[in-house]
């Protein structure tokens, strides 16, 4: 049997106990606790009413309508049902004669169990009889604990496609590439559906239609906001980048693109020039000497600077390619060359520090949230 | 033996190190944490602000770097609401949004005193990169127009009275590449003058450490930063290490958890090395290589 053969049938035999090990563990059992949520509320129309109305109270009533609208700038429009925050809202809505109109909006939210609740549940009803383990359940479930399902198929999902492209390390295979695609096509979705949103809806659409962004995608948005002209340059340059995609006319594409280019680095030559060129040069050269508090001299932030003075110059000799690298010259560069093998060591070392740090978490995931081994 | 070590299939070299770290993991080894310096300046820096300072919390990073990013992210949050400071979240990576959401059910569960609008909020994302840097340096409420929840920024109270972000006291910037703790150091920190401190990866620290002391004040370099800073965290405010902290879904010792099998991973490396280099140079002593 070839090597590779032999790799993956000790895989796949070693898949099989885990699994067979997790399915005994009831890996991956999320346990939620769901809360009732209700909260009592007006709507901006309601409260801008009582505003208006409080501006030009006269008279005794009216006094007690601009008391009341008062007392709501210190809570809000929404406050939860059966609080003394709601008993206001519920109020001011009566003295603006709007009782009627008073909302309430309830929802259900699914809290994850903390971790360490949740290895107590498993153990209970792990060495439960069936008789004590329905018991404990329904006793769970009276206080809204339960096992979520969809949330134990979400950490399956998670620990699944984990180890799949983890199993690139030995080699390309199926599973990987199917890992792979997935996590592709649901970050360019991710992408493209919150770009759309954040950039043409909340940008284009609310700069230049704010009344339908307003009423469709935007609703806490000023009612009174205006539509701004400026909003066309970029949606006719948008349309012009678009055109590329018609039969005829692909031209029309290079001129937006021609502006985003020259515009972009216009835009970065501007912050590399004051923060990675100016400031570095005034921060390398303009203190080479270091005192502390007591006025002594500061030895080793002095060495510090010059050591980088030094550096700097070294490195620069290296990269320095119109005088041949001979003699002090040649001396220098060589100088620059083992400050370079530093600045590479060191960022080498800090990226597998990080890569170190990612596998860990990943194997917490699945320690902890899918195995159940660790607490 | 030598011609095994020679010809090793680098596959052996992963089993050991996916043993180094599952081990430690498992036993749950921990090793003393020491502040460093770098920590330090960072936990000073938000430390020394008046209470109620205006501080602006970019979570410029993804679940891709969560690992190393999110210990030192929900640190920096923990810390300001301890202090009081009002906190204004953004993110220039869309999937920066949910570890904001991640700071936001830190302070809904552990700070229930505080409140949304009033002692922290949040811009949400916003594409465009630097541009987006330039403009918060311009006017904010051009810029975002509501907030995440769709709330016009006029109607949120700790929005009186801020224009740009000149008008915040710091930025603290949690970076996993570009845009991120470089583009706010260009366009937003020199250009302005506004104090940055940053908590970053691995990859990114040493490309950072021009930028020190002015104007990225202090940076928390990858995992072992973030544990520094949580160390230095729970001796000035020890009820985080209590276990309702501790055993919480982001625990307040998170990256000091991660530091155990980090050592083993890191003297299973320099054993490597050592390794490696020792049968070179006996080859070379023997004329094979």
């Amino acid at each position: 049997m070839k090597n590779n053969t032999i790799l993956w049938l000790i895989i796949f035999v070693l898949g099989a106990v885990g699994l067979a090990f997790a399915a005994i563990n009831r890996a991956g059992e999320t346990w939620v606790q769901e809360t009732h949520m209700s909260y009592v509320g007006i709507s901006s129309d309601i409260v801008a009413d009582g505003v208006e109305k409080a501006l030009t109270a006269q008279d005794e009533d009216e006094a007690a309508i601009q008391k009341a609208v008062g007392s709501l700038s210190g809570i809000g429009k929404w406050a939860p049902s059966g609080s003394p925050e709601a008993d206001v809202i519920v109020q001011t809505a009566t003295a603006l004669g709007h009782g009627d109109d008073v909302q309430t909006v309830e929802w259900t939210e699914y809290k994850t169990v903390p971790l360490p609740k949740q290895m107590e549940l498993l153990r209970e009803t792990e060495n439960a009889t069936a008789e004590q383990k329905a018991q404990l359940t329904a006793t769970l479930r009276q206080e809204g604990i339960f096992v979520s399902s969809g949330r134990t198929i979400g950490v399956w999902l998670a620990a699944l496609f984990t180890l799949a492209i983890m199993s690139f390390l030995v080699g390309d295979n199926p599973l990987y590439k199917t890992a792979e695609a997935v996590v592709v096509g649901a970050s360019a979705a991710y992408w493209m559906v919150y770009s759309f949103y954040t950039g043409i809806v909340d940008k284009l659409l609310v700069g230049l239609w704010p009344g339908l962004a307003r009423d469709w995608a935007v609703p806490g948005m000023q009612a009174d906001a205006a539509w701004d002209w400026v909003y066309i340059i970029p949606a006719v340059l948008s349309i012009m980048l678009l055109w590329r995609l018609a039969p005829m006319g692909g031209w029309i594409s290079r001129w937006p693109l021609a502006f985003i280019i020259g515009a972009t680095a216009g835009f970065r030559m501007l912050g590399f020039l004051e923060s990675d060129f100016i400031v570095q040069i005034q921060h390398t050269i303009s203190n080479l000497w270091f005192e502390l508090p007591d006025g002594s001299w500061d030895m080793w932030a002095s060495v510090a600077a010059w050591v980088v003075l030094i550096g700097v110059l070294a490195c620069l000799t290296y990269f320095f390619f119109s005088v041949e690298h001979k003699g002090v010259v040649g001396k220098t560069a060589r100088l620059g060359i083992y400050f370079l093998m530093v600045a590479f060591g060191s960022a080498f070392a800090f990226t597998v520090m990080g890569r170190i740090t990612l596998l860990t978490e990943r194997f917490g995931f699945l320690f902890r949230d899918w195995l159940h081994v660790l607490d | 033996m030598m011609n095994f070590l020679r010809n090793l299939d680098r596959r052996w070299i992963f089993l050991l190190m996916g043993v180094a770290v599952a081990l430690p993991l498992l036993l749950k080894a921990s090793f003393p944490e020491n502040p460093n310096p770098g920590a330090e300046i960072v936990f000073n820096t938000i430390e020394n602000l008046p209470n109620g300072s205006r501080i602006l919390l970019s979570y410029d990073y993804d679940p891709g770097s969560q690992g190393e990013l999110m210990p030192m992210a929900m640190a920096f949050a923990r810390h300001c609401a301890e202090k009081k400071h009002k906190m204004y979240f953004m993110c220039l990576w869309p999937l920066g949004e949910p570890m904001i959401q991640e700071a936001m059910n830190i302070l809904r569960s552990e700070f229930p005193e505080l409140k949304y609008g009033t002692d922290y909020m949040n811009f949400g994302y916003k594409p465009g990169n630097e541009a987006v840097i330039k403009n918060t340096v311009q006017d904010l409420h051009t810029l975002f127009g509501t907030d995440y929840n769709k709330t016009s920024l006029n109607q949120i109270p700790m929005m009186k009275g801020v224009k740009t972000i000149k008008n915040m006291k710091l930025i603290i910037n949690c970076s996993a590449g570009d845009p991120g703790t470089k583009q706010w150091i260009q366009y937003a920190a020199t250009p302005e003058s506004i104090p940055i401190v940053a908590g970053v990866t691995g990859v990114q620290a040493p490309q950072l450490v021009p930028y020190l002391p002015w104007p990225l004040l202090g940076q928390l370099a990858a995992i072992k930063g973030a544990a520094a800073y949580e160390q230095i965290l729970i001796e000035e405010y020890s009820q985080f290490e209590e276990p309702a902290y501790v055993d919480a879904a982001q625990s307040t010792t998170a990256a000091k958890q991660r530091m155990g099998p980090q050592f083993v991973a890191h003297l299973l490396m320099i054993g490597l090395i050592v390794l490696g280099n020792f049968i070179y140079f006996i080859d070379r002593r023997r004329g094979r290589a």
